[in-house]
């Protein structure tokens, strides 16, 4: 389902982020970079577990 | 006409009597297949005789060697005499010996489709799907009632609040049972393919209110499902057929909610954890940039974005201020003219002109040609 790839995929991204940022030879001007667009993604994983508004149903028969 | 009432406790003591003294069922011999045993502390064993119409319940109260050898499933003859629980109306085979037989009938039947199946590859461990990590919608086959959804439910929501839970009610046992199971994962596999994970499976029972699960036509279904399936049938101990076919086999129900989704409290600090890696991170590099730098907020290290995005920003404005201001007709704006001489030079001093020259004036809206009467210097004037 697409939440589980979007969510992934902006996990994924995050994490290689601060995997550059880690790196302390990276260029100053390339570590805000990283910073500013992994705190999107941070913001992107948030924002899609607080926006859920978790559902338990039932499936009847020939529902 | 009007008999006269007896008490329950004289009538079971009458049954008592007439069973207990009875020639056959004081030593009778009897052929079946255990079920629902259970061994207790104090060495005593009760289980179920039954074949295909009928049970009987027996019960071992002597100490028989090999008693531990007993179990569910199990084809055995057992030798004892019948014995009324007067309490209770209710009669029991004390059992004072036994001859076990093989394994019971659901045991070969089991073996029996297990190794047809792994034979047609429906088993292969290449075949098993992973578990998707981050699932939104889980879908559970299982009886509406009972522990089974409790527990999935309860876990599920306990570890997670992200994920929808879609069940499929079914008959988890009786004859029906096999045909529902089946028919409910065809369903979700059919109308509802974006389910990401299908557990299957019901709470701990006999040997027999498992059975369903241990059926070809669940099966068949498991294994055509192309949504990953985890079978969670029973206790721990309890295996059924569905746990080989599926792509993952939890021991529990419990287990399988566990299995189905993640912790989304984990997920939450991980990911605070990343960004707080981060924001240090780059308040070391800042540190190491511009010396002054010390470890800060996350707050201060927006702002401190912000700031250079503002200096950027003015500057950048500045800089367009300076080159609007040098553009000539700004100064014609504000009342200012321009002398060309009649070749189109602009003249920016009184020294090229003399008397009699043509010139013309260029103003904000338009030119006006003029004669230069006299020149003179400043000091003149």
């Amino acid at each position: 389902m697409d939440s589980n790839k979007s969510f992934k995929t902006s996990l994924s991204r995050l994490e290689e982020l601060a995997k550059k940022i880690s790196d302390p030879a990276i260029a100053l001007d390339e570590a805000i970079h990283c910073y500013e667009e992994g705190l999107k993604e941070y913001k992107i994983c948030k924002a899609i577990l607080d926006d859920a508004k978790q559902k338990i149903e039932t499936i009847e028969e020939g529902k | 006409m009007a008999r006269r009432p007896v008490s329950v406790y004289q009538l079971n003591q009458y049954i008592k009597r007439s069973i207990e003294t009875d020639p056959i069922l004081r030593d009778v011999a009897v052929h079946g297949e255990i079920s629902r045993i259970t061994f207790q502390k104090n060495g005593y064993v009760y289980f179920d005789l039954k074949d295909e119409r009928s049970s009987i319940s027996c019960a071992i109260w002597s100490d028989l060697p090999d008693k531990d050898k007993l179990a569910s499933g199990k084809e055995v003859t057992v030798y004892g005499r019948l014995s009324v629980y007067d309490v209770r109306g209710t009669y029991t085979i004390a059992v004072n010996g036994f001859d076990l037989a093989g394994e019971g009938d659901l045991a070969i039947a089991f073996a029996k489709l297990k190794k047809k199946l792994a034979a047609e590859g429906l088993f292969d461990p290449a075949i098993k799907k992973p578990i998707p990590a981050f699932p939104k919608h889980v879908g559970v086959v299982t009886a509406s009632t009972g522990a089974a959804i409790r527990d999935i439910v309860r876990i599920m929501t306990d570890r997670n609040d992200y994920v929808d839970i879609h069940l499929f009610p079914v008959a988890v046992q009786g004859p029906q049972a096999a045909g529902e199971i089946a028919a409910a994962i065809d369903r979700a596999d059919r109308d509802f393919p974006w389910i990401d994970v299908l557990i299957v499976g019901r709470g701990g029972g006999s040997e027999e209110d498992l059975a369903a699960f241990s059926e070809e036509i669940v099966a068949r279904s498991i294994y055509a499902c192309r949504i990953p399936v985890i079978s969670a049938v029973g206790h721990e101990s309890d295996i059924a057929i569905s746990d080989f076919v599926a792509d993952v086999r939890a021991a529990t129900p419990t287990d399988a909610a566990n299995i189905a989704v993640p912790d989304t409290h984990l997920i939450r600090d991980n990911l605070d954890r990343i960004a707080e890696r981060m924001r240090i991170d780059l308040g070391r590099h800042l540190a190491a940039g511009e010396n002054r730098m010390q470890a800060c907020s996350m707050d201060l290290l927006g702002q401190i974005l912000r700031d250079r995005i503002r200096m950027r920003e003015e500057r950048a404005d500045a800089l367009m201020g300076r080159l609007e201001a040098l553009d000539p007709r700004h100064t014609l704006e504000r009342g200012y003219a321009m002398v060309q001489n009649g070749e189109g030079e602009i003249l920016t001093g009184t020294n090229k002109m003399q008397a009699g020259d043509e010139i013309r004036l260029l103003m904000k809206d338009g030119t006006a040609d003029a004669q230069v009467l006299r020149t003179g210097t400043e000091k003149e004037q």
